[in-house]
């Protein structure tokens, strides 16, 4: 080769190194643009964020794993609300570890007030609500459909405040008027420190009940117990045209809880039992297994109301990211869930929905769901 | 000796896996043939939805003729575990007008109790849920499965099984609001007096599939004798369509999916 030809040759290389680059920065670029609050600890080669696309977080490990292979870090810390879940780094298998009280206060002093401003994005989604009874001859899907937009906004460390704007869609299940009111408002306190969980909420809650709940959960994400307790007073609400209805804060519900999950199958086996909405008492026989995004559940229950089995449902709905900048985004919702109960009209067992259960968040943090998928990899 | 024991027990697994784990599906979206079932693997994970319509004459409308349809989805839960609901809906005619509601949900599960081996077919019992007020469409039955390779581009699925002559069901009408253990009944299917002898007795069939795309299918279903083909017409989407006793014909289609496959995502962002 003589030195024109090596020379052309180079820069034809270079040219291309540099293509490449650039399409490989860009490409992480619009990864790293589905993060949020990212903080780099070189010093524990580590990372937080928090990415609140999908239901599925092993999808924002290894997103980061791709997206911030440059910075160095081998230990993944997910955010949820700004509080550290738990730590995940990959090895032969998912390891997963809970964060030391001096990780935990090392991290805090990184936060801004109100929360938001640690790069944070105006988040909104688009949730559909659906409710339904079946088998009226007349008319037999009988529902209450709504699609709302919903954000939140992110006060404190943990401190969140959801609201949104509800759309009726369908209503010939209750017979209330079909106005566009507010989705569902309402504080919510999530907390973190060891194997110990808590959320708490204040406000009004899907469907129709508002007031207080507080959840607490005991979980070592890498093992098979977990234990939890909730307790709640709310009281029945609804738009009627023009204002809001309600009455008086009287309804108490208290559970508990007890789970064992079977890591092979990622089978969660849960026994609840206490007090529901309605006044009755009772306990609930519930077997669900996490599929990669979706979630499926069949349950038995009794109470002092009455028998009943039937089957539940968490799944994304596509597609996900619709709009995303900088500042804002809007998304489909990452969880839409749908419970089927065989007895209809009894009122057994029932309750209320706020925001996210904390047992149902925690199971997606466990560390054999994740490594089932980090597995299939390999 | 022994290794190659070994050798052909790996080729037959790697047979067993490289056959497409999605087939052709029954009446009320079973793994299986036309309207019988088949004790057929299918993958962990496994979801495949659908409908099948079927004639007024082969139907089961429990008080007429009329024809109709059934739309399904079955989920493999757990492995050997698969859990199916369905939907059964008649055709009102000029004939016989029906009016339904949503139509009769049914819940069925299948149990694969043995897993084939080179000398051994697959075994499966199926159960329906009892809960069912028009019972036409249970299926109780015990059924065996056996997979034979003819040629490279050949393959055959034999089964043969019996359909229990008693069924569980709820004596009671549509238009009451049952609890979930009120009025079941377990009696003679003959005893139902609308009873259509749905996989009452034995019943058997014959699956051959070519290039893992095309197949034809030979059933007795305990009453009749029915034939009929399926392709694969795009990847996990089957169509199929049959006669039934040399009169009538049904047809229907599914489309399944795996629940355990990782995210595209993550696959596209591992190459």
């Amino acid at each position: 080769m003589n030195n024109r030809t090596c020379l052309i040759f180079s820069l034809l290389v270079l040219n291309c190194t540099i293509r490449l680059a650039a399409q490989d920065s860009e490409k992480n670029y619009k990864l790293r643009n589905n993060f949020e609050n990212v903080q780099v600890d070189t010093a524990a080669s580590s990372i937080y964020y928090e990415h609140r696309l999908y239901r599925n977080p092993f999808i924002g490990i290894y997103e980061a794993k791709k997206a911030f292979s440059d910075a160095e870090v081998n230990t993944f810390i997910p955010l949820f609300q700004g509080i550290p879940v738990g730590k995940y780094s990959f090895g032969r298998q998912l390891e997963f570890s809970p964060l030391t009280a001096a990780e935990r206060n090392n991290q805090k002093r990184l936060n801004k007030f109100p929360l938001q401003k640690n790069n944070y994005k105006l988040d909104f989604w688009i949730q559909p609500y659906f409710a339904a009874i079946f088998g009226n001859f007349e008319k037999p899907v009988q529902s209450n459909t709504s699609v709302a937009i919903q954000s939140q906004f992110y006060i404190l460390p943990g401190l969140s405040l959801q609201a949104g704007i509800l759309f009726p869609v369908t209503n010939d299940l209750d017979g209330r008027p079909k106005n566009i009111r507010p989705a569902p408002v309402f504080l919510n306190q999530f907390y973190a420190s060891g194997y110990h969980f808590l959320s708490a909420s204040a406000g009004f809650f899907q469907n129709d009940q508002y007031g207080f709940n507080v959840q607490y959960r005991h979980a070592n994400l890498s093992s098979p117990w977990s234990f939890g307790l909730e307790t709640g007073l709310t009281g029945f609400y609804y738009y009627p045209r023009g204002g809001i209805y309600n009455e008086r804060l009287d309804k108490l519900l208290l559970i508990a809880d007890a789970a064992y999950r079977f890591a092979g199958p990622d089978l969660t086996l849960k026994v609840s039992g206490g007090h529901y909405l309605a006044g009755d008492t009772g306990a609930r026989l519930e077997v669900l297994r996490q599929f990669t995004n979706v979630e499926i559940g069949f349950y038995a229950m009794t109470t002092t109301n009455g028998s009943t089995i039937g089957f539940n449902f968490a799944i994304p709905v596509p597609p996900g990211k619709l709009l995303q900048g900088k500042q804002a985004r809007l998304r489909t919702t990452d969880e839409f869930r749908w419970e089927y109960t065989y007895t209809r009209g009894y009122r057994i067992g029932e309750r209320y929905r706020t925001g996210y259960q904390l047992d149902q968040k925690l199971r997606q943090y466990h560390r054999d769901y994740l490594n089932r998928q980090y597995r299939q990899l390999n | 000796m022994k290794s190659s024991v070994r050798d052909g027990f790996l080729s037959f697994l790697t047979l067993l896996f490289t056959m497409p784990s999605f087939a052709q599906t029954n009446i009320s979206g079973k793994a299986g043939l036309i309207y019988t079932p088949a004790a057929r693997y299918t993958e962990d994970g496994n979801m495949a939805f659908g409908i099948h319509f079927f004639p007024g004459n082969y139907g089961f409308g429990t008080d007429n003729s009329n024809p109709g349809r059934v739309l399904y989805m079955n989920l493999t839960v757990l492995p050997r575990f698969d859990v199916n609901i369905s939907m059964l809906q008649l055709f009102s005619t000029s004939d016989n007008p029906v009016k339904l509601g949503l139509g009769d949900r049914q819940l069925d599960f299948r149990y694969l109790v043995l897993k084939e081996k080179p000398r051994r077919p697959s075994l499966a019992v199926i159960v329906s849920n009892p809960a069912s007020i028009s019972p036409t469409l249970l299926t109780h039955a015990v059924v065996a499965t056996k997979n034979f390779t003819i040629s490279k581009n050949i393959t055959a699925e034999v089964s043969a099984g019996y359909g229990s002559p008693y069924h569980v069901y709820r004596k009671g009408s549509t238009l009451q609001n049952y609890g979930l253990f009120d009025n079941l009944v377990f009696e003679k299917k003959s005893k139902y007096s609308r009873h259509k002898h749905y996989l009452e007795g034995p019943f058997g069939g014959i699956s051959v599939q070519f290039r893992k795309k095309y197949g034809l299918m030979l059933e007795y279903d305990s009453r009749n004798v029915n034939v009929g083909a399926y392709a694969m017409v795009m990847k996990n989407w089957i169509v199929q369509a049959a006669v039934l006793n040399a009169e009538q014909i049904t047809f229907g289609t599914s489309y399944n999916f795996s629940l355990l496959k990782l995210p595209n995502r993550i696959r596209k962002l591992h190459e």
